[in-house]
């Protein structure tokens, strides 16, 4: 199994997703840093230096897209692994993702096997 | 024969030969004898023995109008008489300027007077030569005599005492003529008289107002030829400023009148062919009064052919357009030569007209100076047809990207629901295999539940407005008594609420029936009411308040619940639309847009009001 101290962030809006995608990572041993918006996401990355993020698309007011920006940005967080986990499935917004940095684009409903090995691939 | 018949051939005989004029008259003044030269000199149309017996007295007031001044002469006449003494080599003057000498015997017979000897001679020439004045007025009088220009003096009775050959050239009509009226003249020859009738009046005229007239007439000369003469009637004002005679001359203005005719019949000819142009056009003097419009003006803004819109229409364009108005004054004062434009008019019957112009400065005419010309062409349909294509392109436009944004909606809601069950089911199954309890278990399956009923709403939502967007749902209102319909409403699903809470009613006003449609008005209070109790968990019961206004009834849903945040109340009815603060709430976003869809339909109007923590009132005003 995992580390015990591989941290991840997990910015989603919905409360009820962000709680059991943090219950299935907190199962397999990480910890998770959690943010239901954009800036939060930001400030929380910035503070904690994560080893991945996992990051919602559709969200109010800064969008996943628009805090990737943010942090290729940020010399000290560009280099951290970011995977979109979005509801938005079409192929252009994938493409848009990779485009901007992205290292991996999972679509909504996932399943848990999916999620755990793309965690995996970042986090040695 | 006898003694006095042989007497008065030989005096005939006798007196003819002499070249002075010779008048005898008898003692109560009628012609005894007059010989020719006499009936010669003051230009009498009767011969000698015709005037045997005539009254002298009238003669010489005839015959005064040939003299420079008749009055002068006519006393003079009754002076000598009176006198009955001999006059000798007496000069007077005619009008023409001919100086006549004249003697005079009393004849007495018995110290009685008997008669009166007069006789006339024109004075040598030598002594008309010998004066230069005289000589002069004869050029004078032989220029005015031929010249081609109609003259003629008549007195203040309208008698003529001068004639120039233009005026009339018969010699014997011209002679007639002198001392007569033309009225006379018109009766002697058997002429039409309104000529004479014109003549007299604006001779009558000038005499009254001492003013010279003018008018123009046609004459036609031997029924061939039409000449149009101006004609100016002049009178002639003596020292005592009092009207002596009236001087009548005629100008020919044919020549002008033919062109006046030919520019009249090209002007014709131009307006008919602007008549038939399909743009308006119109002409201004520099004041902007309409001078000139043709058809398609009229047709332009009434519909019809009607004259009415005159200056009106101006004022009708330039106050409702104060672009086109700025323009017109633009190019009136000279600041630009031409302007062009778009007028968007209103019309009385609400619908709107696009006209293109060009206002162009009129002709600089001293006369007559134009203000601008403007040509208006209608452009209504071209304008509107561009608009309706515009209108279609952003439609299909906005259709895409409505589309695509739906799209992308219902995905993400029903993948986001989707991913929350199917990773609480497998956290279930884990928690399963590493032996955890029911309790622990318990929150994931109630989220299972929860996303359930979260995507039936959106599926029944969803369908619902494709219903509507299919025009699949009438409209169809009737009469309905609104507190007993809520009332019934209440009684199905409200009393109580699946929680146990119970929805209270309340009405204020004189109750109305009001024209709902019961199916839509169903759909609106469940989604309210339902909202309320949805949104207000553990505070009081919410409650629905009708008011009867005067023109409109207000339907309130009240709830003392978590309230909506500032900022997502002005999205509240946009599709998709929720709160920052519902998440863990189920809903779809979609509901109120419905609602406010059937709140239209009923020609009403859904107001919000809510502050975050105390509640919201969602009030649906419906007009009776």
């Amino acid at each position: 199994m995992a580390a015990t101290h591989h941290s991840i962030l997990v910015v989603e809006d919905e409360p009820m997703l962000l709680q059991n995608i943090s219950s299935i990572l907190e199962m397999m041993g990480y910890f998770v840093l959690k943010a239901t918006n954009g800036n939060e996401g930001f400030e929380t990355a910035n503070t904690h230096l994560p080893e991945l993020i996992i990051c919602d698309v559709m969200m109010d007011g800064m969008n996943g897209f628009e805090l990737l920006e943010k942090i290729k940005q940020q010399p000290k967080l560009a280099n951290i692994p970011f995977v979109f986990l979005s509801a938005r499935a079409d192929i252009n917004d994938k493409q848009m993702g990779i485009n901007g940095g992205a290292n991996a684009y999972l679509t909504k409903p996932f399943q848990v096997k999916e999620l755990l090995s793309t965690v995996q691939k970042f986090i040695q | 024969m006898m003694v006095e018949d042989i007497f008065q051939i030989k005096n005939q005989f006798i007196f003819n030969r002499f070249k002075d004029a010779i008048l005898i008259e008898t003692a109560n003044r009628l012609v005894d004898y007059a010989n020719t030269s006499f009936c010669t000199l003051f230009k009498i149309k009767f011969t000698p023995e015709e005037l045997i017996g005539t009254d002298c007295k009238q003669g010489s007031i005839v015959s005064s109008f040939l003299f420079k001044n008749p009055s002068k002469f006519l006393n003079r006449i009754e002076e000598i008489i009176e006198n009955g003494k001999v006059v000798q080599q007496e000069e007077i003057a005619f009008r023409d300027g001919t100086i006549l000498i004249r003697d005079y015997i009393p004849i007495f017979i018995q110290n009685k007077i008997q008669g009166h000897l007069w006789m006339y001679k024109v004075a040598e020439k030598e002594h008309a030569e010998s004066n230069p004045i005289q000589q002069q007025l004869q050029v004078l009088h032989q220029a005015i005599e031929s010249i081609n220009i109609p003259i003629a003096i008549v007195d203040i009775h309208n008698c003529y005492v001068f004639i120039n050959k233009s005026f009339v050239s018969n010699t014997d009509k011209r002679a007639y003529l002198l001392g007569k009226t033309d009225a006379q003249f018109a009766a002697y020859y058997n002429l039409p008289t309104n000529r004479a009738v014109l003549h007299e009046q604006y001779v009558t005229k000038a005499i009254a107002s001492k003013q010279t007239q003018l008018f123009e007439e046609i004459i036609t000369i031997k029924q061939q030829k039409t000449i149009w003469y101006k004609t100016i009637v002049q009178p002639l004002i003596g020292n005592n400023n009092e009207v002596d005679a009236v001087l009548k001359y005629c100008i020919d203005i044919t020549e002008t009148k033919h062109q006046e005719q030919i520019l009249q019949e090209t002007i014709e000819q131009y307006v008919y062919a602007l008549q038939q142009v399909n743009d308006a056009v119109l002409l201004t003097n520099p004041e902007l009064k309409v001078l000139f419009t043709n058809a398609s003006l009229f047709k332009t803004f009434t519909n019809t052919s009607s004259q009415k819109v005159d200056n009106e229409l101006f004022k009708l364009i330039s106050l409702t357009n104060y672009e086109f108005y700025k323009q017109v004054f633009t190019v009136l004062s000279g600041a630009e030569e031409s302007a062009e434009g778009i007028i968007e008019l209103i019309q009385q019957t609400g619908t709107k007209k696009w006209l293109k112009y060009h206002v162009a400065k009129g002709l600089k005419n001293p006369q007559n100076p134009l203000g601008i010309v403007a040509v208006l062409n209608d452009i209504t349909d071209k304008v509107q047809l561009e608009e309706n294509l515009l209108e279609v392109v952003k439609r299909e436009k906005e259709l895409n990207e409505l589309k695509s944004a739906f799209v992308n909606m219902v995905s993400h809601e029903l993948r986001t629901p989707l991913a929350v069950i199917s990773s609480g089911a497998e956290i279930i199954q884990m928690m399963l295999q590493m032996g955890k309890s029911t309790n622990d278990i318990e929150p994931y399956t109630q989220q299972i539940i929860t996303e359930v009923e979260r995507m039936t709403t959106f599926m029944n939502d969803l369908l619902m407005i494709s219903k509507i967007e299919a025009g699949k749902i009438d409209f169809n209102p009737s009469s309905t008594d609104v507190f007993s319909f809520i009332q019934q409403l209440a009684n199905q699903s409200y009393l109580p609420w699946k929680d146990g809470r119970s929805l209270a009613i309340q009405a204020k006003g004189a109750a109305k029936n009001v024209s709902l449609d019961e199916k839509m008005i169903r759909h609106i209070l469940q989604n309210l009411i339902d909202n309320a109790f949805k949104y207000s968990v553990q505070q009081p019961a919410p409650y629905v308040r009708i008011r009867y206004s005067h023109s409109y009834v207000t339907i309130s849903v009240i709830d003392e619940g978590i309230g909506i945040h500032e900022e997502d109340l002005q999205k509240l009815f946009a599709s998709f639309s929720r709160g920052r603060n519902v998440s863990d709430i189920a809903g779809t976003g979609m509901g109120l847009v419905v609602v406010k869809y059937f709140t239209e339909q009923h020609k009403g109007k859904i107001l919000v009001k809510s502050k975050l923590g105390k509640g919201s009132i969602f009030s649906v005003k419906i007009p009776y």
